[in-house]
């Protein structure tokens, strides 16, 4: 049967069980259930969150009516349709609340989502800064609610550019034959692209609203500027007050997986150094590298551009080194790692994580640990200098300014 | 020099916190332009220079920048660089008082301004900056509508900073005692839940330490209970707590008849730390089928050579599932000790354990050395039946001995048959590029059965990344020109784009006219072109424009855009062009003498020798499929017809095996980057192709041997630039930047211009796709007719550095100038090779910002010239930090001794003419027209020196000329001398 023809059965069937699930109450779900799915942000990353299996679309949403329009043919037949996300929230035939909107509204929405006692699927970055995740991770904590991050480098088979799946790293760098401490560098010869097209413009002419778009709402939480089509829809990553660039764009899937590795889930790198031009305060620039070092010497590097070196190895160990399409230069490693167990089972499938309450792979813990990464380096780059990180009290050492990051005020009359 | 860095130091000491001095008395109004002229600064030290010297205007040049905000789009983008990096530089200097400064400007600015824009703009900087010195204003400006969000956001984070705001951690963990006391005590479904909440604890490896002994047992006990979902729950927390006792509980669960406990079972067991072979073994005997093939591939995982009896019992096994699943095990539990056994089941095995058995052995050979395995399988091949011999030839490809691909490819030639097979299938599968040239052979044969797949071998091998780019898109332009298919030819136009080779870019443009191929091109092209910024002029610029047209997929719109992009920036300028067309020897002459016996020749004279030269050319070299080759046994070699100056090229070439090959390719008619057999060790060949053959006081040989084998095309690229030579083999760097010595008359350097010529040494030579750029060519300086006439006599030229020893690598030729790049922090000197006593030199100098040198004369070529020669200084003297210097530091001083005179210095960056006038004691100095020192140095000397130390070489009679290297930039120029009697 094809996809959406299945869908289609599926959702006959489904509509009739939809008032006995919220019957049983909260977070019981009869497994013979099929979920639902509500997408916030339906701009073409979200439409593509119709795709994500297991669950059914019942509803969308959007500020721009354009996008709501497409939203809506998502699937055949009638689905909700909001402007205002808060109504999606509270829709009770809505299981699972999907976050595809920039990411000054990440924060947000996970939060009154899971106050309402949904489950959250949000997009990457996680937030877009570091007070905003510790509050995801609080909220969902406090809710009991179970949460994944839409990224999945960390458990599926294969790793971006990288031309090998991550779970023999993880396997060969737990078992350390590469010794300790370990340098990981990623850059376009690792196989990475940092993206650097989402730069912004650093001045932009003030231009009419469009009629289908609520600007004050898509700004929400983010310091109002005048309207200029490049703020918004498929640019917004070039500027601060929504994004981190291409580093908020992609750093978050090549950095998670790299967490993953060396075992940092639960911790978050001491210090952070940028090579970078001086950066606009609004338009977002390139950079030449970012480079993370934790309490115990390991360090992440980031090359931006053309940048780093072609043969450098991925991951770099006082005893070894594993290169791009998993050359190691470790004599007989194959052998020699066979010693060592297998990376741990992750929860991989999130309608199984729902419906065992089981953490997914790809946790609010985790993921807002990952993301930490992603904004200390949009804090060094904005403040172009190296900062000292605290990863057990989440904030900047000794640097006032760069603890004025961790949170953006809101613009009223949006809290979090 | 020594003393003038000490002084530094101890100025940029206090640097920092002297900020507020204005460097050389700008104006405020000149610094915010020069420093907004350069904005946004490119890296750290420009960074933190623009924001002090925006700093050092105070409140007033502040207030003035923000004023900048809003006037026009350039000017407020500008303004909004430098405030911002202003606010970011001064949070991070962490000095209260520069910090008021900034935030009073601010609040100054917020007075003064009147548009909301700029207003707004400087708020969110106070929100970074401001402390409570703000929040009154800020507090006043909740009530401005326009300005209320923007003020509310400073304030808050100003509050959230004062007092300081320790924020929360994340919240603790629960305690695990509890959890486990819990445990015991709970429900069924509670059980699971709490057990779920420890999987989740102990999920962060740093908790599992707080797991005492009492867990294991307890949680045993919950595996042996029949509740599934409590089962699976207690073993997630077993494998995370790992160990001899957890592994002995979860092995249980393999024995069980439940096929759900078996699955369980080995999926923790896959992931528990310790040794679980020993563990599961125990019950291979008693576990059901599915129990049995769980026990053999964890055995496999865990590559358990110690439990390699248990897996061979299994081979008999009644089930031949469990079967399959213990041969499919053997090859990762047997040792050498197996070899007889493994042998005997491969020669008795059923076709479809064939290939795990195969396995088993090559493993079992693993450990030996790589002659050894072939020794070892080839001592088997000669005990065994004939019958039996081909089983073992994909052994002894895995083998990865070279004498094993040879007996591959012997079988290969004289089997037929399935054993013809056998060896085919052997040599597919070796893994190193060793089999390359049988698999291209065996391509070229154009027989059904192997040519194709022989050469999808080749092309896969010759694509890997370990190979250089320049040689895979050697390898791939020979599978091209036998490929038969389409898919083949896209095949290798993918794997070309990826080669980054101008020659790869030139062979994919062939293509983008061939409709079915012409998509894989077009990415090719754009691929190469577009990662190599390097690439530039019209055959670039055709092909990506054709390129752009051609595309056609999801992405050609944003590929589209990045071409434009691409060829926007692109400088317009001549390309490579082709010397040698593929079809006859138009550009092409024969050789006539050398230079220096041509340049006497007279016109007519020469004009006939070259009809003679040119007949026996076309007897010696034939263009044949597109190739320029020497055929013949003479020394004739084939000449350009044009000159060339500076220039860069590109030439592949390939020795047709033979003990005596030899060629090479002349720059300028001066041999010679030298092509030689590599075995001709008696030679020297050893070293390799592409070094500078004939060089005697300067490297011959090439940095590192990166000849492709013999037989096989390699490639150069060549660049010349004045005396100077760089030379890529096969894309590896062979000779750096060396000065190329005229061999025909070594006290003169290499020819300014002359013809390049591809070198006939008696053996049969291929060249093809010779390409040159022409560079823009520095005219050598030359003498005024007064200084010719005076007896000058020129010591550098701008075109060559032949007149120079010393440090040649950080005193390089670069635009007709001496230009100083130091490597190390301070930058090593530079001598004439000849000495001089008695002497007027005159030179042309630029300067850096605060750079530092010196002209060493009567020196010797080592040792500290200041003290055991003298010194006439080169300063940037004017630079404030040399503003506390001695006078006797000063530009034009002989150094310690005399002091020089002030002013007549031109601006950084613009050129000085300097003479020195060296007269027995007698030394004149003269910059710019203006004598700054006039003196004898005797006579200065007399009653010791000014500085108070030993000069012991003051009063040398004659020695170098030396310029004295102090780790700054900086370039000389137009150098010459006249000797005084």
């Amino acid at each position: 049967m094809q996809r959406r023809e299945f869908l289609k059965t599926a959702g006959c069937i489904a509509a009739f069980t939809i008032i006995p699930r919220h019957v049983l109450g909260k977070g019981f779900i009869a497994p013979s259930d099929q979920l639902t799915k509500g997408i916030i942000g339906t701009g073409s990353m979200g439409r593509g969150h119709v795709n994500y299996g297991g669950t059914r679309l019942v509803a969308v949403c959007d500020v721009d009516k354009n996008h709501l329009e497409l939203g809506k043919k998502l699937v055949d037949g009638t689905i909700a349709a909001y402007h205002d996300f808060h109504d999606l929230i509270a829709d009770k035939n809505v299981d699972i609340v999907h976050i595809a909107t920039p990411p000054h509204w990440h924060g947000i929405m996970s939060v009154e989502a899971a106050k309402a006692g949904k489950d959250v699927w949000c997009e990457k970055p996680m937030t877009r800064t570091i007070g905003e995740g510790k509050r995801v991770v609080e909220a969902i904590r406090q809710y009991g609610r179970m949460y994944r991050l839409n990224t999945w480098f960390r458990f599926t088979d294969d790793f971006y550019g990288l031309g090998t799946p991550v779970k023999p790293l993880k396997k060969l760098v737990q078992s350390g034959l590469l010794g300790w401490p370990l340098k990981v560098t990623i850059s376009k010869h690792t196989g990475f692209d940092w993206k650097f097209y989402w730069v912004g413009k650093e001045y932009l002419e003030p231009q009419p609203v469009p009629a289908e778009l609520d600007y004050d709402l898509w700004l929400g939480p983010a310091p109002y500027k005048p309207y200029n089509a490049h703020r918004v829809h498929q640019t917004f990553r070039g500027y601060w007050d929504y994004d981190g660039g291409g580093l908020g764009d992609m750093g978050q899937h090549y950095i998670d997986p790299v967490q993953y590795i060396l075992g940092k889930d639960y911790t978050s790198p001491v210090k952070v150094e940028v090579d970078a031009p001086q950066q606009h305060p609004d338009a977002i620039g390139v950079w030449r590298s970012i480079t993370y070092t934790y309490d115990d010497g390991c360090q992440i590097i980031l090359w931006g551009g053309d940048y780093g070196k072609p043969d450098t190895p991925y991951i770099a160990g006082p005893k070894g080194n594993v290169y791009k399409n998993f050359i190691c230069d470790i004599p007989d490693w194959e052998k020699k790692l066979a010693d060592y167990p297998e990376p741990e089972p992750q929860v991989t499938d999130f309608i199984e994580s729902i419906k065992t309450r089981k953490p997914f792979a790809l946790n609010e813990q985790k993921g807002f640990r990952s993301a930490t990464i992603v904004n200390m380096g949009v804090a060094a780059l904005q403040l172009n200098r190296t900062l000292h990180f605290d990863p057990v009290n989440l904030k900047f050492i000794a640097d006032e300014a760069a603890n004025r990051l961790l949170n953006q005020p809101m613009r009223a009359p949006w809290i979090i | 020099m020594k003393k003038i860095q000490s002084i530094l130091l101890v100025l940029l000491l206090g640097w920092g916190t002297v900020f507020a001095q204005s460097p050389d008395n700008r104006t405020t109004a000149t610094i915010i332009a020069d420093v907004l002229a350069q904005i946004p600064a490119q890296n750290s030290k420009q960074y933190a220079q623009q924001q002090e010297d925006l700093l050092s205007t105070g409140e007033s040049g502040i207030l003035q920048l923000a004023k900048m905000l809003n006037t026009s789009p350039e000017n407020t983008v500008k303004a909004q660089y430098a405030l911002n990096g202003l606010t970011t530089y001064t949070t991070g200097i962490q000095q209260e008082a520069v910090r008021l400064t900034v935030v009073n400007a601010y609040l100054k600015a917020l007075d003064e301004l009147s548009d909301a824009d700029s207003k707004t703009f400087i708020i969110s900087l106070l929100r970074i900056i401001a402390g409570n010195e703000a929040v009154s204003k800020l507090t006043l400006l909740l009530d401005d509508k326009a300005l209320n969000s923007p003020a509310a956001a400073a304030l808050a984070s100003i509050k959230a900073a004062v007092p300081q705001d320790t924020p929360k951690p994340l919240p603790d963990n629960p305690d695990l005692q509890n959890l486990f006391s819990a445990l015991k005590k709970a429900k069924p479904g509670k059980k699971v839940e709490i057990l779920n909440k420890i999987a989740f604890l102990f999920d962060n490896p740093a908790n599992r330490n707080l797991a005492d002994a009492s867990c294991t047992p307890a949680l045993a006990r919950l595996l042996a209970g029949d509740n599934r979902e409590i089962k699976t729950a207690a073993a997630t927390v077993l494998m995370q707590i790992g160990g001899a006792e957890a592994i002995a509980a979860l092995a249980e669960l393999l024995n069980s008849a439940d096929e759900q406990d078996v699955r369980l079972g080995k999926e923790v067991l896959l992931s528990t730390k310790g040794d679980i072979a020993s563990g599961i073994v125990p019950f291979i005997q008693t576990a059901t089928d599915k129990g049995k093939i769980a026990i053999l591939q964890l055995l496999s995982a865990r590559k358990a050579d110690a439990q390699s009896e248990a897996v061979f019992a299994q081979l008999n096994a009644n089930s031949s599932e469990v079967k399959t699943a213990a041969c499919g095990a053997l090859k990762d539990v047997v040792t050498v000790q197996n070899l007889p056994d493994l042998y005997k089941l491969l020669e008795q095995s059923a076709p479809e354990t064939l290939v795990p058995f195969q396995q088993a052995i090559v493993a079992a050979l693993k450990p030996l050395s790589e002659e050894k395995r072939f020794q070892t399988v080839a001592a088997q091949i000669n005990r065994t039946d004939k019958s039996k011999e081909s089983l073992y030839y994909s052994i002894l490809a895995a083998s990865g001995n070279i004498s094993a691909l040879n007996c591959i490819v012997e079988k290969f030639s004289t089997q037929a048959g399935k054993d013809k097979d056998a060896a085919f299938r052997a040599l597919l599968e070796w893994k190193g590029i060793e089999s390359a040239g049988e698999l291209l052979a065996i391509g070229k044969k154009n027989d059904a059965g192997y040519s194709e797949k022989a050469l999808d071998r080749y092309i896969q091998l010759v694509s890997s990344p370990s190979l250089t780019g320049e040689n895979r898109r050697i390898f791939l332009t020979n599978a091209m020109e036998i490929a038969q298919t389409d898919t083949q030819k896209k095949k290798i136009l993918k794997q070309v784009g990826q080669t980054n080779s101008y020659s790869g870019l030139l062979l994919a443009g062939n293509y983008l006219d061939n409709p079915s191929l012409q998509q894989e091109a077009a990415s090719a092209v754009m691929n190469i072109a577009l990662n190599n910024k390097a690439f530039t002029g019209k055959n670039v610029k055709t092909l990506l424009e054709k390129t752009a047209d051609i595309l056609d997929n999801p992405d050609a719109d944003y590929q589209r855009e990045a071409i434009r992009k691409h060829l926007n920036g692109m400088p317009d300028e001549e390309d490579f062009v082709s010397i040698f067309n593929g079809k006859d020897l138009t550009g092409w002459k024969g050789l006539v003498e050398n230079p220096l016996v041509r340049a006497k020749m007279k016109p007519s004279e020469l004009a006939k020798t070259q009809v003679k030269a040119d007949e026996q050319m076309r007897k010696d070299w034939k263009v044949e499929n597109g190739l320029l080759v020497f055929d013949g046994t003479g020394y004739d070699n084939i000449c350009t017809e044009k000159q060339y100056g500076d220039f860069e090229m590109y030439v592949d070439w390939r020795l047709d095996p033979s003990p005596e090959a030899d060629a090479g390719i002349y720059l300028r008619g001066t041999p010679q980057v030298q092509i030689w057999n590599t075995a001709r060790t008696d030679a020297g060949a050893q070293a390799g192709s592409g070094g500078l053959y004939n060089n005697q006081s300067n490297p011959s040989n090439p940095v590192m041997q990166a000849d492709n084998r013999l037989g096989e095309w390699n490639s150069f690229y060549i660049q010349m630039k004045g005396d100077r030579v760089t030379v890529f083999l096969n894309g590896k760097l062979v000779v750096d930047n060396v000065i190329l010595e005229n061999y025909w008359d070594r006290t003169q350097p290499v020819f300014p211009v002359e013809q390049i010529e591809l070198q006939a040494h008696g053996s049969k030579v291929y060249y093809r796709n010779i390409y040159i750029k022409e560079l823009k060519r520095t005219l050598p300086f030359e003498l005024s007719a007064q200084e010719k006439k005076e007896g000058y006599k020129i010591l550098f030229d701008g075109t060559n550095m032949h007149e120079w020893t010393g440090n040649l690598v950080d005193y390089q030729l670069e635009d007709g100038c001496i230009s100083v790049h130091p490597t190390s922090s301070f930058g090593g000197n530079l001598y004439t090779r000849n000495e001089y006593d008695n002497f007027v030199f005159r030179f042309e100098f630029q300067l850096t910002p605060s750079a530092n040198n010196g002209v060493g004369i009567r020196a010797p070529m080592e040792g500290d010239n200041a003290y055991n020669a003298m010194e006439i200084q080169i300063l940037d003297c004017e630079h404030p930090v040399y503003k506390d210097i001695a006078p006797y530091q000063h530009h034009g001083s002989v150094y310690g001794v005399m002091a020089a005179e002030h002013g007549a210095m031109k601006p950084v960056g613009e050129w000085n003419e300097e003479e020195i006038h060296a007269d027995g004691d007698h030394i004149r100095v003269t910059l710019n027209g203006k004598v700054i020192l006039d003196g004898n140095i005797r006579e200065a000397a007399k009653n010791g020196t000014i500085d108070h130390l030993d000069h012991p070489g003051l009063l040398n009679k004659s020695g170098h000329i030396g310029f004295l290297g102090h780790g700054n930039e900086l370039k000389f120029r137009n150098i010459r001398i006249k000797g005084l009697k």
